[in-house]
């Protein structure tokens, strides 16, 4: 639920706007656990308004967070009156990017509001504040619930092969899926899936093929910034990589990932592919399995 | 029978091919191509029991007679899917590639754009499960069960015979949200008891009246009579009007 920028006929507190003075209303939502059946949820909120505080503790206002999740259409509200809380929501229902918005809720209509913090603008004023109506907003939390028995370990695994079932292809082309789908002609998928789950082959085909996609991905998250990751963020692949990025150091979502080199990065992340693939090559040629005509 | 999700192999293969997936679906009426196409075990059983999953596809029946049928079918038959499970995609390829096949060859058929909306996922998330054939039948069914009514498919059976008001609704975010969908389709059911007729132009209204209500409270936190009596005035005036 977007919800900044909104325009209200009283005066609510948040920090996109002035309304209120020396206030403030910031909520931390945090995964505390994952597990099969449940996922439960950690809140921590930060109210610094007495007289807010006081509507809370008389049972005319409440805290709540309002919980959506795209991918499986969840949609729920929790209400609560202690600074720090815990929720659960039972793990089938919530898959990847969870929206968690936290407000302070009317419970019960208030019909002359005040706020000795109210901004100097609203001095002398009262409002009508009608129940559930919004009286103050905490900024969004984007949670990814990621469940671990779905966890991709290696980075090569996040590539997939694809046989291309039409009968006129020649080339490999990479799509971004919820895995990297690497689609490959007819004639050759049975070689590539060969090599690919080939003892000792796997250095081949991470230096022709992953290294390549994989470098691709990159320098499209460098040109398109903030929109890549908006669009791949719910992704396996995406949070795969930004975890493997992440124990190398490397913060695949800031600024700074944009002065990275890619070839530099695609090599240490599959452990120096280019120069392991020579070795096995040459190795294999060194021993007469391969043969000149 | 436990239901069978088709492999992560065979899902890339059928989303990855679409032209060529779409001519097997137009020129085979039964499902025996998918042999010759998939590799082999290309479905994999999964853990999710399914009772009596049999599609009716009798022609003597109005397309939202056959949905309402196939969706309750449906809905009873994996009553223990939850929603992680029910947004995956291999799960709806698998059962279209085998026990909904016919269904979705009499329902919606695949030429043309039918093959994008129907028997795929054009877009991620809620819009894409509810046009795709099967999955909308669960997931609309989801929307608007009521275990509480004496006949807990007594508002699917409306929204699935007033298609365009239930299409319209889904759409809208908060219809995500089971309490909201109840209370504007138990309103639409006893305004029409009462003898009156609810058209399009007043669902689109109200749906916007509803939105609006959710513009400086949220919707979410009135109880469920409190939103049936809110929806009930609101359309009962828009009627009227």
């Amino acid at each position: 639920m977007e919800i900044s920028n909104k325009l209200f006929p009283y005066p609510v507190l948040a920090s996109f706007n002035d309304d209120y003075i020396d206030s403030n209303f910031d909520v931390t939502v945090k995964v505390k656990s994952t597990t099969r059946n449940y996922v439960t949820f950690e809140v921590l909120v930060l109210l610094e308004n007495d007289h807010l505080l006081n509507l809370i503790e008389s049972d005319l206002a409440d805290f709540a967070i309002h919980i959506e999740c795209s991918s499986t259409s969840y949609r729920s509200l929790v209400r609560f009156t202690d600074l720090s809380y815990e929720f659960v929501v039972p793990s089938g229902m919530i898959n990847a990017k969870v929206t968690l918005c936290p407000y302070i809720l009317a419970r019960k209509t208030i019909s002359d509001y005040i706020n000795p913090l109210f901004n100097l603008y609203y001095e002398g004023l009262s409002f009508y504040i009608d129940r559930h109506s919004i009286m103050a907003i905490s900024l969004p939390s984007e949670l990814i619930i990621a469940k671990d028995y779905d966890e991709i370990k290696k980075v090569s695994s996040i590539f997939t092969l694809v046989k291309d079932l039409s009968d006129n292809s020649k080339d490999v082309i990479v799509t971004p899926d919820d895995l990297i789908k690497i689609k490959v002609p007819s004639k050759q998928y049975e070689d590539f899936k060969y090599l690919s789950n080939a003892q000792g082959q796997s250095d081949l085909i991470n230096a022709i093929i992953i290294v390549p996609a994989i470098i691709g991905v990159f320098e499209d998250r460098k040109r398109r910034g903030e929109l890549f990751v908006e669009e791949y963020q719910e992704t396996r692949w995406y949070r795969a990589l930004k975890k493997a990025l992440s124990k190398k150091s490397i913060d695949f979502e800031s600024d700074t990932f944009l002065e990275e080199d890619s070839l530099k990065l695609a090599q240490i992340l599959l452990d120096s592919p280019i120069t392991k693939a020579v070795e096995s090559y040459s190795k294999i040629f060194e021993s007469g399995d391969i043969y000149e005509d | 029978m436990k239901i069978k999700y088709v492999t992560q192999e065979a899902l890339d293969l059928y989303k990855s091919n679409p032209m060529e997936i779409q001519k097997y679906i137009i020129e085979n009426k039964d499902s025996s191509w998918t042999g010759k196409v998939f590799p082999t075990n290309y479905l994999k059983e999964s853990k999710i029991e399914a009772k009596d999953l049999v599609f009716i596809i009798d022609e003597d029946y109005t397309s939202d007679d056959l949905d309402f049928i196939n969706a309750k079918m449906l809905h009873k038959a994996l009553s223990g899917l939850n929603e992680t499970q029910a947004s995956n995609e291999a799960l709806w390829i698998g059962l279209a590639l085998t026990d909904g096949y016919e269904y979705l060859q009499k329902r919606w058929g695949a030429e043309g754009t039918k093959f994008k909306y129907r028997w795929n996922f054009y877009q991620k998330g809620k819009r894409g499960l509810i046009h795709h054939g099967l999955a909308r039948l669960w997931w609309l069914t989801r929307m608007t069960y009521d275990q509480e009514r004496e006949d807990p498919y007594e508002l699917t059976y409306y929204a699935f015979h007033h298609q365009s008001f239930l299409m319209k609704l889904a759409y809208r975010n908060y219809s995500n949200s089971p309490r909201i969908v109840n209370a504007i389709l138990s309103a639409f059911i006893e305004v029409e008891r009462l003898g009156k007729l609810i058209s399009y132009d007043h669902t689109v209204e109200l749906y916007k009246e509803v939105s609006l209500l959710g513009s400086v409270t949220i919707i979410d936190a009135y109880s469920k009579d409190d939103l049936k009596e809110i929806v009930l005035g609101k359309i009962t005036r828009i009627i009227e009007k």
